[in-house]
């Protein structure tokens, strides 16, 4: 390719992110602008009204459990940002993985721990001889901050605890010798440095929050509406197109608020402080009680993000309570019966395939899912590394779906993509297009460093010594790269796998893919549907927890950055 | 004033510092100089009580300071990378020492603009830290430490992370400043032209153990061994056997005969094993009658004098720094150098 071609190469996220994004974003936008009467109507309506109500009970909810989630992950920051201690690296990588779990798995796992059928209910029936469950957790507003809690914990502890490891300890020192009290030096020099850490971490995990979707449906139960759940359910439940386009407007507008803000800020935090290697910042636990406050902080951290995966495989192996065939004669114990179960379609109304086929679907999906987004990602990621201008004026373009949450995607694909010129309802293509839109920033995100490691002396080198230019891009930039793709590749079968909200939408009765299944189940009542859905979702669990670890283990250059 | 006695201390049961004992008198200006990873910051850290120490004592003023914590020793700190205040201004940095000690507004104020003005820093109060050059802030950093009258002031590497003439700028500088306000200092360096520069007397370390103290001077005539003559650039070493002649202790060197030794007084044991010696390469002249007979291998022209590698008999080439003579000496010929009678030092072996 030559120089003058190398702009042309933009068209290719540019299309993509033309056809996929902004066309049904725009579909979105005129559909919920197009009566101009019936918005100004809607407007007015707004107060005390559906809109209004959905509104100031999403950023209650996100508030409440932006606030939990930095009471729980501060003192986890503090920890692994001060302390140097056996199994550190294990324990990031423990609370790491809520964070990539799909929303269906943890549900299922609040369900498994905590449900109607859970462990401590069912545990507490036996031992109290209650007849009904004295826990009520899920359906509750407290089952909903718990997850958020669960979700956004890693968020805090990496972003504030890797910025606290790299600050340098002199700083502290300094304060120390001219005369500040330990207290003192901890509110006047560390907290305000960390401050505007914390702040972006608190901002990112707002916007988490405030878009949450499955964790409000599943768990939060019918009473609970943020505008997520309410999108989908005035388009799925009621129809009513209109609403659910003047939702989507709100969300898109109050998302890309909070992105921008969020950009502002993370801007903010890597600019260069002067700060130093983890080495050199992180001292041991010597004395009994910062041990002792490392313990409960450690085993705190384990129980609330461990804790409701555990009970979910557990539980999924395990026969609790009766089935309807064997009133009064209950045997309870080890059973695979749950998985035994997903190779056989009894309900053929519930289902038009059997559920062990969900997964060959999901896989589909995330397989074409990698295959986009790598054969977008790894182009465009390599023009953004040039650094020209006009890489700098489109990377926050094409970063753009990173601030639309996934519920405001489907809908906009379901009212782009039904009816000409661009009709994709029946393609096989159209989950995995809508997957590769939620992933792109975080597979762009992956390669970029990648990227930008490369050097561009070897590939003058590599070109001086005779290669062309498309022999150098296979020969130097795509060995180099190649690491960092098969963390892109990690991040697109992940957030394919388990990505909900987008998917809730989208797919078709007849190729449900395994959250979907997953949904319906626990939404259906019965021992043998709930022990179904958390055998399907201990499955699901397998596949992203291995997705998560390939990403773990293969990233590169991961301080600061989720 | 600081008294060190014994203090010891290991990370990983490597030793940082072992036994070190030494003293900082009133108004006295302390290097410590050697290389890096010899435990200078270690001690530093030490005496500031952002460390403790596993045996000896830290005292001051005859009281054992070492149940002190650091915010109550009033010792000044300096790093060598500022450790400014992100967060704070110029003036926010200057006053944070005032500040802890709860003065009233107006006199911080006072006191910030007079010590501002002192490092050459008027009308910087409102400067973001973040913007200014490696020369400002090393100013901001010191005005930080002295603002608060420090009893003691300990200077880590101040001029480390600066290039080459800013340093020597600043140095002097640093020196009158710290001179004007009569401070007790102790300053940390490997960089032996601070040192000789700044101290009133110079410890030389290496690898947590003290080496010599002493003042500049004395140092630089009498290096305590082989090692601090070569940490301190003195090339001119070579082995050679002691030996009596007229009553006078002195040394057989070779291709130039007996020399005597400037510190006979602490005589070489041993009886007649060969022991190390320092050539002082300044002082002799090129002469018919001189005892150094070698063959010249290198001369090079530096204004009013000249530095000559000379090539003897048995012996390291050796280097001298000699007036410019009339006649620059050609690479490859035979000369006679005559040495000064106090141009030969002993260098104990110690441990070193």
């Amino acid at each position: 390719m030559t120089v003058y071609l190398r702009p042309a190469l933009w068209l290719l996220p540019l299309s993509f992110l033309g056809v996929f994004y902004f066309y049904p974003l725009g579909a979105v936008l005129t559909y919920s602008l197009a009566d101009v009467e019936r918005t100004v109507s809607a407007l007015e309506y707004l107060r005390d009204s559906y809109i209004f109500r959905t509104l100031t009970f999403t950023i209650w909810q996100a508030c409440l459990s932006t606030i939990l989630t930095l009471l729980v992950g501060l003192p986890g920051a503090y920890l692994i940002g001060t302390y140097r201690f056996r199994g550190k690296a294990l324990l990031r990588t423990l609370t790491a993985i809520p964070f990539m779990m799909p929303t269906v798995v943890v549900a299922s796992g609040f369900n498994a721990l905590l449900g109607a059928r859970g462990w401590i209910n069912l545990g507490l029936m036996r031992a109290l001889h209650l007849e009904t469950p004295p826990l009520i957790v899920v359906n509750t507003l407290y089952a909903i901050l718990l997850a958020h809690v669960f979700y956004n914990t890693t968020i805090v502890m990496r972003l504030v605890g890797d910025f606290w490891a790299r600050l340098d300890p002199h700083l502290t020192q300094a304060a120390r010798t001219l005369g500040a009290t330990p207290w003192s030096t901890f509110t006047r020099i560390t907290a305000p440095i960390l401050g505007p850490a914390v702040l972006t971490a608190a901002i990112l995990v707002f916007i988490f929050n405030f878009t949450s979707f499955g964790v409000i449906l599943i768990l939060g139960g019918p009473r609970f509406a943020t505008l997520e759940v309410a999108i989908y359910r005035q388009t799925l439940n009621f129809f009513n197109m209109p609403l659910a386009a003047l939702l989507c407007l709100i969300q898109l507008l109050c998302t890309l608020g909070l992105t921008f803000a969020y950009t502002r800020m993370a801007a903010r935090i890597s600019r260069p402080l002067r700060t130093q290697t983890a080495q050199t910042t992180q001292r041991k636990l010597r004395k009994w009680r910062t041990r002792l406050a490392a313990w409960v902080i450690i085993i705190g951290l384990l129980a609330l993000l461990v804790a409701p995966l555990g009970a979910l495989v557990v539980r999924s192996t395990f026969k609790l309570e009766a089935d309807r065939a064997e009133r009064g004669v209950l045997t309870t114990g080890f059973t695979l019966n749950y998985y035994r179960e997903l190779f056989i379609n009894r309900q053929q109304a519930l289902f038009f395939i059997t559920p062990i086929e969900t997964i060959g679907i999901s896989l589909k999906n995330a397989l074409l899912t990698i295959v986009l987004s790598l054969g977008l990602g790894i182009p465009t990621a390599g023009m953004l590394a040039r650094k020209t201008r006009l890489a700098r004026w489109l990377d926050p373009i094409i970063m753009l779906p990173l601030g639309t949450s996934a519920v405001t995607l489907g809908f906009g694909f379901i009212i782009a993509f039904s009816r000409p010129p661009l009709n994709l309802r029946a393609s096989p293509l159209l989950l995995p297009l809508a997957h590769t839109l939620v992933a792109f920033p975080f597979v762009i995100r992956s390669l970029l460093p990648a990227w930008q490691s490369i050097r561009p002396q070897l590939r003058h080198a590599a070109a001086v010594l005779g290669s062309s230019p498309a022999r150098v891009w296979r020969e130097i930039d795509l060995p180099l790269v190649g690491r960092a793709a098969i963390v892109a590749a990690a991040f697109a079968f992940t957030i394919s796998l388990g990505e909900f909200g987008a998917t809730a939408l989208l797919s078709r009765p007849e190729f449900p893919t395994v959250p979907v299944a997953i949904y319906r189940y626990l939404s259906q009542p019965g021992a043998l549907n709930y022990g179904q859905a958390l055998a399907l979702s201990t499955i699901l669990m397998i596949f992203c927890g291995s997705g998560m670890l390939a990403i773990e283990s293969l990233r590169f250059g991961h301080t600061g950055e989720i | 004033m600081l008294e060190i006695q014994c203090v010891s201390k290991s990370f990983d049961k490597t030793a940082a510092l072992s036994e070190v004992s030494f003293s900082v008198a009133k108004e006295e200006i302390v290097a410590i100089l050697g290389p890096s990873g010899c435990g200078k910051s270690t001690l530093l850290n030490i005496i500031a009580g952002l460390m403790t120490a596993e045996d000896g004592t830290v005292c001051f003023d005859g009281k054992p300071i070492t149940d002190i914590p650091p915010h109550q020793r009033n010792f000044g700190l300096m790093f060598q990378d500022y450790a400014l205040f992100p967060h704070r201004d110029v003036f926010g940095n200057v006053a944070f020492g005032l500040q802890q000690q709860s003065l009233p507004l107006t006199t911080i104020q006072q006191k910030v603009t007079t010590i501002l003005k002192k490092v050459g820093l008027t009308n910087y109060s409102h400067r973001d830290v973040n913007t200014l050059s490696g020369g400002e802030q090393q100013r901001v950093a010191l005005a930080r430490a002295l603002a608060p009258q420090p009893r003691l002031l300990m200077l880590d590497e101040p001029l480390g992370s600066l290039d080459r003439p800013l340093r020597e700028h600043l140095l002097s500088e640093l020196s009158q400043i710290l001179r004007a306000l009569h401070q007790t200092a102790i300053y940390v360096t490997h960089d032996q032209e601070e040192a000789f520069t700044i101290a009133d007397r110079i410890i030389i370390m290496r690898s947590g153990k003290i080496k010599q103290v002493g003042t500049p001077n004395e140092i630089y005539t009498h290096p305590a061994s082989e090692y601090v003559a070569r940490f301190l650039g003195m090339t001119n070493i070579i082995s050679a056997t002691p030996e009596r002649q007229n009553g006078e202790i002195g040394v057989q060197l070779p291709a130039a005969g007996w020399h005597p030794l400037t510190n006979f007084h602490k005589q070489p044991s041993g009886g007649h094993a060969p022991v190390s010696v320092l050539l002082r390469p300044t002082g002799a002249i090129i002469s018919p009658q001189g005892n150094l007979l070698g063959k010249v291998t290198g001369v090079s022209f530096r204004g009013s004098s000249i530095r000559l590698q000379l090539q003897p008999k048995q012996s390291p080439p050796l280097i001298f720094e000699l007036p410019t003579p009339d006649e620059l000496p050609q690479v490859g010929t035979q000369i006679r150098l005559k040495l000064p009678p106090d141009a030969v030092t002993w260098l104990p072996k110690g441990n070193a």
